[in-house]
């Protein structure tokens, strides 16, 4: 929980997706719909660091610098905002990380993790002391991914009672971890990813590495897919786990891989990012298998004002079509913005 | 320090990790009892949560504060900077010989 004010600057990672497009994915661009009407109804975000869509496709972005979470309607009109700076019962003090379940919003924030209901009304808040990375709730089951203890994920129930621990970590190996100029950032940039949760199971989404392991309740590893084909990938990993320090890894603060990632009805959603020259990509996993099932790419920003700061998404599905929600920050304005897309059909996925 | 000195190692706020300060595992191997005072709002699971975290021995107590403790700490935070966290050293009669902020 360490680390107060934390901005969400995202890096960028300029890398290209390699052979997976080589395969017999199919891929698809999505339409363009709309930029949400946030500033038009005066909803001027600081900064997202989260951003999450409930079943009936209301929106809820969190903001980290104003402590507050907008409940919007699909088109960015606001519906509720709730959360205020401080420390009290419903108060949020930098909250980071969100997750979403059919009638649960929990925030993970300097307090600890708060919950609320979809209407934003605050049911109850536990503590747990030790920095994280990302969470999920399932029905009555908090996950909750902490670089700072020996396994990978912490099970909670609602009340903040620790129910088991389970999953491995990567193994940081001794030069990088004796030499690396950020030491005490080191496991959190190694586990930076996203924790999923799906019926009977949880997953998680390396960032920097893009693997994606998924576990059963009980913490026993199922599957796990890892990247291989992807060049820049391979490099990474050797240089983090074979080369070591003193041989000459190049190792920093490494952009990531994957910047989002959400589950939807048996499918695992991941964002790539693309720099100012290439499309952002979303890989579509199947979560029984986690096979790639589609490929969407996100159409170019004709006016050139896009960042990647701050991306982040929400994603529905109405009717046969997804619909995305993704957040930027416009370069010529500064105003960070929600972007609107939707799928042809969602059925080539199925 | 004499041997009956009491360090109560006071937490007002969640967010120690970064501080440069006295940490437990140094009153652990002076081998000195500390209290550890949470708010009182604290929950049971909560209190379990902080005892696992910080790896506070069995032996050491977690209260949560009453008023006179939020009094003290007051006393400690004349700058009102509201976040900071304080260990008070007692001497064997209970009375407050140092209030130290870190």
């Amino acid at each position: 929980m360490k680390g107060g004010f934390i901005s969400v600057i995202t890096i960028t990672a300029l890398v290209y997706l390699g052979s997976i497009y080589s395969e017999n994915i199919s891929k698809e661009s999505l339409e363009f719909v709309q930029i949400l009407k946030t500033v038009q109804n005066e909803i001027f975000f600081k900064t997202l660091s989260g951003l999450e869509t409930d079943a009936s496709g209301n929106l809820f972005a969190m903001d980290n610098r104003m402590h507050t979470v907008f409940k919007l309607d699909k088109e960015g009109h606001l519906l509720k905002k709730f959360g205020q700076h401080g420390q009290g019962p419903g108060d949020l003090m930098y909250p980071i990380h969100s997750s979403i379940s059919q009638n649960k919003f929990l925030v993970c924030d300097n307090n600890g993790v708060s919950i609320f209901d979809l209407e934003g009304k605050f049911l109850n808040r536990f503590r747990v002391f030790t920095q994280f990375n990302s969470i999920s709730v399932l029905d009555e089951s908090v996950f909750i991914l902490h670089p700072d203890v020996e396994n990978l994920i912490t099970m909670y129930d609602l009340n903040g009672k620790r129910i088991s621990q389970f999953g491995e970590k990567y193994k940081i190996p001794y030069s990088l971890y004796q030499k690396f100029p950020y030491q005490g950032t080191i496991s959190w940039m190694f586990h930076q990813g996203k924790l999923l949760s799906g019926p009977g199971a949880v997953f998680f989404i390396s960032y920097l590495f893009g693997d994606i392991f998924k576990f059963d309740l009980k913490g026993k590893l199922l599957n796990k897919l890892e990247l291989l084909d992807v060049k820049y990938l391979r490099e990474r990993k050797k240089d983090f786990f074979d080369v070591g320090w003193d041989n000459g890894a190049k190792v920093g603060i490494e952009p990531r891989y994957f910047i989002d990632a959400k589950y939807l009805d048996g499918r695992i959603f991941l964002l790539h990012p693309g720099d100012k020259d290439e499309s952002d990509i979303f890989l579509v996993l199947d979560d029984k298998n986690l096979k790639i099932k589609k490929i969407y790419e996100v159409p170019k920003m004709a006016e050139k004002e896009k960042t990647n700061r701050f991306e982040l998404f929400g994603v529905i599905s109405v009717g046969n079509a997804y619909h995305f929600f993704i957040s930027f920050q416009s370069e010529l304005s500064g105003d960070i913005l929600i972007r609107h897309y939707k799928s042809t059909n969602i059925k080539e996925v199925i | 320090m004499a041997s009956e000195t009491k360090i109560l190692y006071v937490i007002r706020d969640v967010n120690t990790l970064c501080r440069p300060c006295w940490r437990y595992e140094d009153f652990k191997q002076m081998n000195l009892p500390a209290i550890f005072f949470v708010e009182n709002d604290f929950s049971d699971n909560d209190i379990s949560n902080f005892r696992y975290s910080f790896k506070i021995r069995n032996n050491d107590q977690i209260q949560r504060m009453n008023y006179e403790w939020y009094r003290l700490c007051k006393l400690c935070d004349k700058k009102k900077r509201g976040k900071s966290n304080f260990y008070i050293f007692l001497d064997d009669k209970a009375e407050i010989v140092e209030l130290r902020r870190f």
